[in-house]
């Protein structure tokens, strides 16, 4: 009888410990999201920025594809924020929601050039400059199905760097969004021609969830994102 | 019996064959990679810069690094390049390209040359001249990069900027007055000689600057003109009564406590690591030729604020800071 009484006390308690252990995970179990969306602004900038109104999040901002797509291959995260393309080359993440910019989900490219108009149907063998927001070889197969046949890519991390290509002539052109020709032209003095690029759209932002995650409050923060975060990923809204 | 036994040992024969073949087959790469050999100093930015190289070859191309010392010799140079058999040697800092063109001047005229890629070295371009197969990037922001990228975060004109310099700088300075020119930038620019009595001539030079009204003086980095002891006696008391943005290329003279310079600009060691992968897979493609003599830019900077001037004296907010890399309060 004793020995019963006792096994019971041991047998409450284990089960108090062990939803303890459970409930204390929990609690400090943080959603996490990986973002990589190469813009005029600085990774730290968008970190802090980011972290400030996504609170309880375990936000990791990254200025380089190649750091981005490491830390995915250790350390999957709950959710992903990049451009289109990026998501794409995810393997085990699926879209939940996109960016909308000026009623649109996806934005179109132009070739930003200096002095002289630039035909992107003939850029065999010259050089242009493009912001690397995939790989190497994932730049060269994205570029090279808008552009047969492809030109030499000169990759660059910042947007801001681009500049440095054209100033110093490195390229032809660089490839840059629509979006960016103000930045351009608010930076530098250089005469610059635009030629839009047929068909080249891609989308401007999404986030991806992890297939049978779960990442709902993410979703619920970047859904109540304040207009200046909002501005900071070049968005209006989210659908 | 005997039949069947035979048949066992034949099959057990033919089993380890295959297995030994396997083993070996399996055991080799299946296409053996290209290798590169690092030359380069001890140091942290060489070790970013290396790490920016690798990330993007070690798909294709095996790195091998070798970090050399006072003590390194061309030996100790032609001992390495016999171990690693590189297709391309990356040679980091004045030290490395020095050892290696010697280690290139004693080989045969019949051995094959090896391209070599130069850079974090100061005047690359001079220090490559007439080294065979080899190019380079220049460890040098271009003036334009600098004052561009301040124009972007101040809210005063920078459309003349004041430069004072050796004799020894002139190619630079012309070469980069042209590219100030493109962005409406004009450069003036006060020559001194090289040696002799550098204190008062620059003085002089500052002076000039100084009647010609420039918004902002880009500092050279040159350490006969700017130490310790013309920063005390030269520089910063002329900085303190003419107060203007100070542009300079090393993070130690933006320290706030020295109150001096305004805004550094350097390279981005990770990205000039991206930068020279770039042409070592150009010269892979073009059968390990460089284009010999040939010094790009570095492409990416490294932005850096002494926000306590700057916020006080010209008055950038923090609104403006979004693009700089490294803010000093």
């Amino acid at each position: 009888m004793k020995i019963m009484s006792k096994f019971n006390k041991y047998l409450w308690q284990s089960i108090l410990l062990v939803f303890l252990l459970i409930f204390c995970s929990r609690a400090g179990y943080a959603e996490s999201l990986y973002v990589f969306y190469p813009t005029t602004q600085r990774p730290r900038v968008i970190n802090k920025k980011m972290t400030e109104v996504l609170p309880g999040i375990e936000i990791t901002v990254f200025g380089r594809y190649r750091d981005f797509e490491k830390k995915i291959g250790t350390a999957p995260p709950d959710a992903i924020l990049a451009k289109g393309p990026v998501v794409r080359q995810v393997a085990g993440y699926s879209i939940k929601l996109r960016g909308i910019r000026d009623g649109s989900a996806d934005e179109p490219y132009m070739l930003l050039s200096v002095d002289e108009k630039v035909d992107p149907g003939n850029l065999a063998g010259e050089a242009v400059g493009v912001v690397g927001i995939l790989g190497r070889k994932g730049m060269k197969k994205f570029v090279g199905s808008y552009f047969r046949p492809a030109p030499k890519l000169r990759r660059v991390l910042k947007i801001e760097d681009l500049l440095e290509l054209l100033v110093f002539k490195m390229v032809k052109a660089v490839i840059i969004q629509d979006h960016y020709v103000s930045y351009f032209k608010k930076r530098s003095r250089l005469n610059f021609v635009v030629t839009p690029i047929p068909k080249m759209r891609t989308g401007i932002i999404a986030l991806a969830l992890k297939k049978e995650g779960d990442a709902s409050l993410v979703v619920k923060a970047v859904k109540g994102m304040d207009n200046k975060v909002m501005l900071l990923l070049e968005i209006d809204k989210w659908e | 019996m005997g039949i069947k036994m035979k048949n066992f040992v034949h099959c057990r024969c033919l089993g380890i064959g295959i297995f030994c073949f396997l083993v070996v087959a399996l055991s080799m790469p299946a296409h053996a990679k290209d290798s590169l050999l690092v030359i380069r100093a001890h140091g942290r930015d060489y070790e970013q810069t290396t790490a920016g190289l690798t990330n993007e070859l070690e798909e294709d191309i095996s790195v091998t690094e070798f970090v050399i010392g006072k003590k390194t010799t061309k030996g100790d140079i032609a001992r390495k390049m016999r171990d690693v058999s590189p297709r391309i040697v990356v040679l980091m800092d004045n030290s490395a390209i020095i050892l290696y063109r010697k280690y290139q001047k004693e080989l045969p005229a019949s051995a094959p040359v090896i391209p070599s890629v130069s850079l974090m070295a100061a005047f690359t371009e001079l220090v490559i001249r007439g080294m065979k197969n080899a190019a380079g990037i220049s460890y040098e922001v271009p003036i334009v990069t600098s004052i561009v990228n301040l124009r972007a975060i101040l809210d005063m004109p920078t459309d003349k900027v004041g430069i004072v310099h050796r004799e020894f700088f002139r190619e630079f300075v012309s070469r980069n007055a042209a590219y100030c020119a493109n962005e409406n930038i004009d450069l003036v620019s006060y020559a001194i000689p090289d040696k002799g009595r550098i204190k008062s001539n620059l003085n002089k030079g500052l002076k000039f600057l100084k009647k010609n009204g420039v918004g902002a003086i880009w500092v050279p980095n040159d350490s006969n003109i700017v130490n310790n002891r013309l920063l005390g006696s030269v520089w910063i008391p002329f900085t303190r009564k003419y107060k203007k943005p100070v542009i300079v290329g090393v993070e130690i003279l933006v320290n706030p406590k020295l109150d001096f310079g305004t805004f550094a600009v350097i390279p981005d060691n990770i990205s000039l690591g991206i930068q020279a992968a770039e042409m070592i897979l150009d010269a892979m493609d073009n059968n390990w030729q460089v284009e010999t003599g040939m010094v790009a830019s570095p492409r990416s900077v490294y932005k850096i604020i002494n926000f306590r001037q700057a916020g006080h004296q010209f008055n950038i907010s923090e609104e403006n800071l979004q693009d700089v890399d490294k803010v000093l309060k």
